[in-house]
């Protein structure tokens, strides 16, 4: 184990001085662009905010079409996905490779489980006819004038979100076929870590969108 | 694509892992404690109540999980950047409506007195017969109109 950390796994660019400085710039970078995502989501949670200030009434009757189980199911699982990176990582730093590849398993499964629920919900919601703008068609809502405002956020910010998971699914593909070729070691896992970074932020989104459409009343 | 030299790379010292299952167990606590205290009606406190254990848990997601709390802490002034514009973007609009009515009101006692004379006559359409042409400029909107009228 020791020979292994000690010889020259690093790939290092020739624009870089040195290891240290190509592992910042690639964290600076992804959290660059992590701040780029915070504020594409924020105008939506911004009209959130607007729209749920104005008609507080409905969004307390409308998010009561939502089952807050299924929203609770999926906030675990995304909870767990993240675990299972930072393990995914862990293990690449201690050049255990198959636990990098179970825990990446793992993570990519938690993700189409976590689409797997949405697909459920959505088709609930597309039956039930609750949907943004013209095409809400649900009569058993008491104010079907105000009520699509609502379901317009839902789908616009879980659609958004839903996005950035399909995204992380084909990261974490890509990472995965990455780590089976051996192009990780305990001394180079700088795109498990920047990967890891993006699938946290999806976390943190969802962190906030349960409770704001899921538990508000 | 750059060219690569295989180099040793630099040293690293794993966290433990039950740090990582620790923050994991915290956040399904969390989780579990906004579900309990927003199936009880707490009213207006609610949302803030929600919104607070949310941001502890993105706290713990972003300081551990995303290893802001060890790495270098200009990625953490990277991040409130955003933070901060994302709480302007909220915090204005969020005034403006709470706030907008007063203006109005404050508005439409200090019309101008013959504004205020218009205003009663619309206001009492049977006291007096209208002034001829007021019903045109109100609906140009030369007229302000108090809170609920326009």
């Amino acid at each position: 184990m020791a020979n292994v950390n000690d010889s020259a796994l690093f790939p290092l660019a020739d624009h870089y001085a040195k290891p240290e400085q190509q592992v910042e710039s690639g964290k600076l970078g992804m959290w660059l662009f992590l701040t780029t995502e915070i504020l594409l989501f924020g105008g939506l949670f911004v009209s959130y905010a607007c729209f749920n200030y104005l008609h507080m009434d409905i969004f307390k009757q409308a998010h009561q079409y939502l089952d807050w189980r299924l929203g609770a199911v999926n906030t675990v699982v995304l909870l767990f996905s993240s675990l299972t990176v930072v393990l995914s990582i862990h293990a690449a730093q201690q050049q255990r490779k198959a636990y990098v590849i179970i825990n990446l398993v793992l993570t990519i499964a938690c993700a189409i489980a976590f689409l797997v629920v949405k697909y459920f919900e959505y088709s609930q919601k597309f039956q039930a006819g609750l949907l943004p703008g013209v095409y809400f068609t649900n009569g058993t809502i008491s104010n079907p004038d105000e009520a699509h405002v609502f379901f317009g956020i839902y789908f616009l910010m879980t659609g958004l979100h839903g996005f950035h998971v399909l995204i992380g699914v084909a990261i974490f593909v890509w990472l995965l076929l990455r780590t089976i070729k051996g192009d990780f070691s305990s001394q180079y896992y700088a795109p498990l870590e920047l990967g890891g970074l993006y699938w946290h932020l999806v976390d943190v989104i969802w962190i906030f969108l349960f409770p704001l459409l899921y538990l508000i009343s | 694509m750059s060219n690569t030299a295989m180099v040793k790379g630099p040293k690293v010292h794993p966290h433990s892992v039950w740090l990582y299952w620790g923050v994991f167990l915290a956040l399904i606590l969390l989780t579990v404690l906004t579900v309990a205290i927003t199936r009880h009606d707490f009213g207006k406190f609610n949302i803030v109540v929600a919104i607070l254990i949310a941001s502890l848990k993105a706290a713990l997601v972003a300081g551990f999980f995303m290893h802001l709390v060890f790495d270098n802490k200009f990625l953490a002034v990277v991040l409130s950047t955003s933070l901060v514009l994302l709480a302007l973007f909220i915090i204005f609009p969020i005034a403006d409506f709470a706030t907008r009515a007063d203006l109005d009101s404050v508005e439409t006692n200090f019309l101008p007195r013959d504004q205020r004379v218009y205003k009663y006559e619309l206001d009492h359409p049977d006291a007096l017969p209208l002034r001829p042409g007021l019903q045109e400029a109100q609906r140009d909107k030369l007229i302000f109109m108090g809170p609920g009228e326009h």
